[in-house]
């Protein structure tokens, strides 16, 4: 873990370290590397091999190889879209949690400071912003963001652009679900294809496109099958391994390592079943947990689980929540899964999902761990509490921070959580 | 319209980009949503304390005064603020909501015919709940309406900017032009410019400091008189209550009510951009004509915290307007007052420009 470093005073130590890392991310030596170590420690399991593989060659490619044009966007642009036109997608804030796993983030909020984010805002995008500053991520040739869910990350890619003279396309999201709302939102993907066939140097290529949904298919069938195996008794899987599942629900689909990562996924949690041999081997109480949760190493999460004995039997962000796409209305049915988020519109719809998922995963209640600075996902929670408080649920509101470890205090929480675990035991 | 109904609904907006012509046009009254609430208190049950703090204040407003003037509210799809927003109100607050808008994020022509699709859709909302209908004549009544209100706050303005109307006076006339009906407030502004003619400050040599302020719906009024007791001069503001409003007239003369409200759609959209409309570009060169045009020296963003797209916004402003020779001081707000340490910040703010 590089040391932490602080305003202008960068000990000669963390220039060096960042000066490697710099040079190690743009080095295809370097991502060899970073694979031989992945493998002795952190993507052990069969599934996060698969990830780390396809991070890595997303690194390569946006790093490394000039190649292909490398297009920042938000967690909430389809995928699909970045494979299917041969673009390589960067993802600012699902590399800011990569950076939190690897110690990194404090660098990249406090490097944020200096620029002029503001405290407040959320911190994944103020990582994002500093890492970028401290040379840390891949060159952008476009930057494209959706309006919905979250109106930092726009902004921010709105700012980079700016600065560096490149293209920005803001993908207006309406936020309900009829048709008219499907005919605007497709068309704006479909000036979005048109624009970067004229301007990527990548010519479209509709059989290209039609793949890239085949395979989002194909890998929504099998996360499908994950999701029923996980209402097993005992859950087969840690939850906590699951909360990074919004970066591959991001990325992967489009993509061969998405039909990969569920079918390795799949065939592991069956296999689990199978021997009965739950990750988790203490289990009293079944959770559902909504929204994110820390990426940096705590024992926040291990207490819950292996202490307390709270099985995380299903996650907010596991959901497959879109119906399956038509390869013959490849934007039409793209502008469909976008607007089909449970978390766009209005809060019923996520209090909907939740009383399905508790009632289907047998959960005796809910876990919502509010990120600092995430106003679309906690502002809105005292509707989401009552609502469940009247089903007989009871949801425990969590206060923390994803990315930076500074915000987490452990010692409340723990209290908190433990009460909440007694209750329901 | 309203001019002989005194009982006509009143209905809070949400939004510069949401029509008030159109609201008037079915026999309301449409009055923009400002803070009431002195502190965010009662909010505080029901939003949680990291939530901007501007929406924080308006509903402990509607929490601790029950309705607030107000017979329905129609909210805009303008941030993740305003989205939940809509859902703790419909939980904790009896004023009903007449529509949630999906005003668009774009000027094109696509945003535009979108635009004017939303708002037939609120014109059929709208009649359900006034039991009105509307006709397209109507329609381009209203709009000649507020076509008059934007020309006589233009006139305005430029006594403002010749020191013929001071700056409270100014913005007071303002936020009556959106919280009033609007013949009414079209008279007071006609008085007010009755009573200013001839009253021109003739002087052409610019104050010692000029600024710009730049807030969300308004600046507060405390900071306002702050700046100009330490001898400088606001010469303008970018929010709603003042340039972000929509100056232009309307082009609505004649046509059907499709075309009139395709008009209305086109007019709202290409007004200067907010920060949810992501145009960075659009917004900073609009920004840099403000600045030329009324000779700012220095810009003072007064937001609300917690209040994203704005914050968000903040380092690309601050660096393209410093690349102006415009420094920059931010302060964030919990609520309308300025508190002793933004006094103290202002104030060394000001200093350093001399």
């Amino acid at each position: 873990m590089l040391k932490r470093i602080t305003g202008n005073g960068r000990p000669t130590r963390d220039r060096l370290q960042i000066g490697a890392l710099k040079r190690l991310m743009r080095s295809r030596l370097g991502l060899r590397l970073a694979r031989a170590w992945l493998a002795q420690g952190v993507a052990t399991r069969p599934h996060d091999r698969v990830v780390a593989d396809f991070f890595l060659e997303l690194a390569a490619r946006a790093y490394a190889d000039r190649s292909t044009p490398v297009v920042w966007t938000n967690l909430f642009a389809p995928c699909e879209l970045m494979w299917g036109l041969g673009l390589v997608p960067f993802y600012p804030e699902t590399w800011a949690s990569l950076s939190a796993i690897l110690g990194l983030s404090r660098l990249g909020v406090e490097g944020a400071e200096a620029l002029g984010y503001p405290v407040d805002l959320c911190t994944f995008n103020r990582a994002a912003a500093g890492l970028r500053a401290a040379g840390l991520y891949p060159r952008a040739d476009a930057y494209v963001a959706t309006s919905n869910l979250c109106d930092v990350t726009g902004q921010m890619l709105a700012g980079f652009a700016h600065a560096e003279g490149r293209p920005f396309v803001l993908l207006d999201v309406p936020q309900s679900d009829d048709e008219a709302a499907v005919t605007y939102l497709a068309a704006q993907l479909d000036e979005l294809v048109e624009r970067w066939a004229a301007e990527s140097g990548v010519p479209y290529d509709p059989e290209r496109l039609r793949g890239a949904i085949r395979l989002s298919n194909q890998a929504r069938a099998l996360a499908l099958e994950v999701a029923a195996l996980r209402e097993a008794h005992p859950a087969p899987l840690r939850g906590s391994s699951m909360l990074g599942e919004l970066g591959n629900l991001s990325s992967l689909f489009g993509h061969p390592a998405g039909v990969a990562y569920y079918r390795a996924l799949r065939d592991y949690t069956q296999e689990r079943i199978g021997r009965a041999e739950p990750e988790q081997a203490v289990q009293k109480v079944r959770l559902y947990w909504m929204h994110l949760g820390p990426q940096y190493e705590t024992d926040f999460l291990p207490h819950l689980e292996d202490d307390l004995g709270a099985v995380i039997a299903f996650e907010e962000f596991s959901t497959v929540w879109w119906d399956r796409l038509d390869e013959e209305e490849p934007t039409r049915s793209l502008a469909r899964k976008m607007l089909s988020h449970p978390l766009n519109g209005t809060v019923e719809r996520r209090v909907d999902m939740a009383l399905r998922h508790v009632a289907r995963y047998d959960c005796a209640g809910a876990v919502h761990f509010s990120h600092w600075g995430c106003r679309q996902s906690s502002g809105a929670l005292r509707v989401v509490r009552d609502q469940l408080r009247r089903e007989g649920i009871p949801l425990l509101i969590l206060d923390g921070d994803c990315v930076d470890p500074v915000n987490l205090q452990l010692g409340p929480l723990r209290t908190r959580v433990e009460a909440f675990v007694e209750m329901l035991v | 319209m309203i001019d002989e109904d005194p009982l006509a609904p009143t209905v809070g907006l949400f939004s510069s980009y949401l029509p008030r012509e159109l609201v008037y046009a079915l026999g309301c009254r449409p009055v923009r949503v400002f803070p009431s609430a002195g502190k965010p208190t009662a909010a505080e049950a029901f939003l949680p304390r990291n939530f901007c703090s501007l929406d924080r204040l308006i509903l402990a407003g509607f929490l601790e005064e029950k309705n607030a003037g107000l017979d329905a509210v129609i909210f805009a799809d303008e941030d993740d603020a305003t989205r939940r927003l809509h859902d703790v109100w419909r939980a904790s607050v009896t004023v009903p909501v007449w529509g949630f808008v999906e005003v668009p994020r774009a000027a094109t022509p696509l945003a535009a015919d979108r635009y004017a699709d939303i708002l037939a859709r609120l014109v059929a909302d709208l009649e359900a709940h006034t039991g009105r209908s509307l006709g397209a004549h109507s329609l381009r009544r209203a709009i000649a309406v507020f076509n008059e209100q934007r020309s006589l706050l233009a006139d305005l303005k430029r006594h403002w900017l010749a020191g013929s109307v001071n700056t409270v006076a100014y913005r007071r006339l303002r936020r009556t032009a959106l919280t009033q009906d609007p013949v009414t407030a079209n008279e007071r502004l006609r008085e007010t410019l009755a009573a200013s003619e001839g009253g021109v400050n003739g002087s052409s040599d610019p104050p010692a400091r000029r600024l710009l302020l730049l807030a969300e719906l308004a600046a507060p009024a405390g900071l306002v008189r702050l700046v100009e007791a330490k001898g400088a001069q606001v010469v303008a503001e970018d929010s709603d209550l003042d340039e972000r409003d929509m100056a232009e007239p309307v082009p609505a003369d004649a046509g059907t009510l499709t075309e009139t409200l395709a008009a209305l759609a086109r007019a709202y959209l290409s007004k200067p951009p907010a920060p949810r409309m992501r145009d960075l570009s659009r917004r900073l060169a609009y920004l840099s004509r403000l600045v030329a045009e009324r000779g700012a020296q220095a810009a003072i963003c007064a937001y609300s915290k917690f209040c994203d797209l704005y914050l968000a916004e903040y380092p690309s402003l601050k660096a393209h307007l410093e690349g102006l020779g415009v420094p920059v001081l931010l302060l964030e707000l919990e609520d309308e007052a300025v508190s002793g340490q933004h006094r103290t910040r202002v104030e060394a703010f000001l200093e350093m420009l001399h």
